[in-house]
């Protein structure tokens, strides 16, 4: 599989990361790329020192996750076209089975943190509490034909989403919003998604700080344009 | 439609696609379909075992890079494997090795490249595209060390959005600092002039990077996403019509289909209407052994037929060399209803060997293949249609 790892200023978790995914079996350095976004620590050093391939992103003033999701999706498959694995830098798995990803019937399987409540079992005539609505991606595997779909969609809908290629590049100064929207995108295009309670990874999660009316306003704004049954 | 399969007690499905309709478990699986609800859950916990992904070893890498042995090639000084160089960063100060490879600083945002003998393949990372023309790197190709046709066929693949790739020492830019170049160009020798490759357009700085793949063939850089995988590389046609020699020069032109009109010796190696099947291999980006093809010194007229494989996204390239007073027709065609080949050929392109010198006219041709393997001719070299 296909790594992408966003790293913004969080040298101390490049060798973690590289280690866990050493443990797990699928760490191959061609295929795994750390994306260093406007890094001002010493990332690069670390990286260079960790001997991983890295490209880096100096884009942007507000943040630039989607972009560079995005960016290393198109590096890693512009070398070798494949399913796709995302991670940021500091959710570094603590189990050592990413290998099972491979098996999963789903075309996208989320992954847990650490201590992680969402469950998001839902009736999908009330879209309000299933995965989709409740999208997450500090942990996302994408199959590579699903992503090629979602890829579709983008180009067909340019005026919306700009570049984006994999996550919505126009909601990205919005967080949870990025994340969640992609979700709408994945149930309107009748995409399968699921969750993966074996696969662990680092830290804990808040409750999705989506009470800002504001942000979401701007989700609903694209929402209300595809077939999404709320 | 969703297809189910190795579903897990620890999973969970949703999607909004599913009916009981198109839904296929076997019974084994033991799942029950709840019909009221577009969900599913396992009643029989572990029923199944994900099979946990095979681990990369060394063999594996090994496998994937053709090479035998140790893995040989290095990521920024680590080993990696044979014939493929890669750097993720632009050295500061200093120079880079890797893998024969070196990537030297010459001045800011300035860097020359070296490639190694026994490189096919360089990657480099880490432009980040929003390099602008006060800043725009520059990459010079250093060919001090590689002489003649050793570099046909090498491909850099560039990551980045505003750049440069020089032939040599000198080259100067006008870019707006608000723009990036979409596609990389190569300056001329002097410095003084660029030559565009493909669309040469300005973009805005936010825009996308992209991987940029340029592959020496005879002199010329070509560019384009296309270039995924190259075949047929050619020996020297200016060695006196001689097939390559040497076996490490066999081995750098692997994939080679050289034909070679009235070699020097006299010495026939075919005869006429002589078919060759050219199997362009699956192992390793496609490579397979070499094709030499000679034919007869003094034949009155001599046929060879080259039939192609279907093979997606390549590229095939060749030449054919004629002494004085001699010529060649090409004609393409395809099976006849009896599965033979040639009957149906008909005359696509024709040249002359001229009425003096030896050896001395010299045609070069390329062919691709799109995405279901149907190949075309390219009219940017010699082949120029009827």
């Amino acid at each position: 599989m296909n790594i992408v790892i966003i790293n913004k200023d969080q040298s101390d978790t490049i060798h973690e990361m590289k280690k866990s995914l050493e443990d797990s079996g699928v760490y191959n350095p061609l295929k795994t790329i750390w994306v260093l976004d406007r890094c001002t620590d010493n990332s690069e050093e670390i990286a260079m020192k960790e001997n991983v391939v890295y490209i880096k992103n100096n884009f942007g003033e507000d943040r630039q996750t989607s972009r560079c999701r995005n960016l290393g999706y198109e590096f890693v498959n512009g070398l070798d076209y494949d399913d796709t694995l995302f991670l940021d830098a500091d959710r570094y798995p603590l189990t050592k089975n990413l290998g099972v990803l491979e098996e999963s019937p789903f075309d996208i399987t989320l992954l847990k943190l650490e201590e992680d409540p969402r469950d998001m079992l839902g009736d999908f005539n009330n879209y309000y509490g299933t995965v989709y609505n409740n999208f997450f991606s500090c942990g996302l595997f994408i199959r590579k034909e699903a992503a090629a779909v979602i890829e579709n969609f983008y180009k067909e809908h340019q005026e919306d989403y700009g570049e984006s290629i994999i996550f919505p590049e126009n909601l990205q100064q919005f967080w949870g919003v990025e994340d969640t929207h992609l979700g709408d995108i994945c149930y309107h295009l009748g995409l399968s998604c699921g969750i993966n309670e074996d696969i662990r990874l680092r830290g804990n999660f808040d409750k999705l700080k989506l009470d800002n009316i504001n942000i979401l306003i701007e989700r609903f704004k694209y929402r209300d344009k595809l077939n999404v049954i709320w | 439609m969703a297809e189910l399969k190795n579903i897990t007690s620890t999973q969970v499905l949703q999607t909004n696609s599913l009916t009981a309709d198109n839904i296929r478990i076997s019974p084994a699986d033991n799942i029950t379909w709840q019909a009221d609800k577009a969900v599913i859950t396992t009643t029989k916990l572990g029923q199944t075992e994900l099979t946990t992904a095979k681990s990369v070893t060394s063999t594996e890498l090994n496998t994937l890079g053709g090479a035998s042995g140790s893995i040989q090639t290095q990521l920024n000084g680590k080993a990696y494997r044979e014939g493929f160089a890669v750097f993720s960063g632009y050295p500061s100060s200093g120079s880079f090795t890797n893998n024969g490879c070196t990537l030297t600083y010459t001045s800011t945002n300035t860097y020359t490249l070296t490639l190694g003998a026994k490189t096919d393949y360089v990657i480099m990372g880490n432009n980040d595209g929003v390099s602008d023309g006060s800043n725009l790197p520059r990459i010079y190709i250093n060919y001090a060390n590689l002489g003649g046709n050793l570099w046909n066929g090498r491909t850099i693949k560039i990551w980045g959005g505003g750049l440069v790739l020089a032939t040599n020492n000198s080259a100067s830019d006008t870019l707006s600092k608000d723009w990036c170049v979409t596609y990389p160009y190569i300056m001329s020798s002097d410095g003084t002039t660029s030559k565009e490759v493909d669309d040469f357009t300005m973009i805005p700085r936010a825009t996308h990077p992209k991987w940029h793949t340029f592959t020496y063939v005879n002199g010329t850089w070509f560019t384009g996403d296309d270039v995924k995988f190259y075949l047929g590389k050619i020996g020297d046609s200016t060695s006196d019509h001689l097939p390559v020699k040497s076996s490490n020069v066999l081995q750098r032109y692997g994939g080679a289909i050289k034909i070679i009109t009235e070699t020097a010796n006299g010495s026939p190696d075919v005869s006429n209407n002589t078919y060759y099947d050219c199997c362009l291999g699956s192992n390793y980006y496609g490579w397979h052994h070499p094709k030499l093809i000679r034919l007869q010194h003094n034949a009155s007229y001599c046929t060879v037929h080259i039939r192609l494989n279907k093979i997606p996204n390549s590229m095939i390239y060749f030449s054919i060399t004629l002494s004085a007073y001699r010529s060649v027709i090409i004609e393409q065609g395809t099976k006849n209803s009896s599965g033979a080949y040639g009957d149906t050929c008909t005359a696509v392109q024709s040249f002359s060997g001229g009425t003096s010198g030896a050896a001395s006219n010299n045609h070069k041709f390329l062919l691709w293949s799109d995405s279901s393997g149907n190949w075309s001719w390219d009219n940017r070299l010699d082949f120029k249609p009827v």
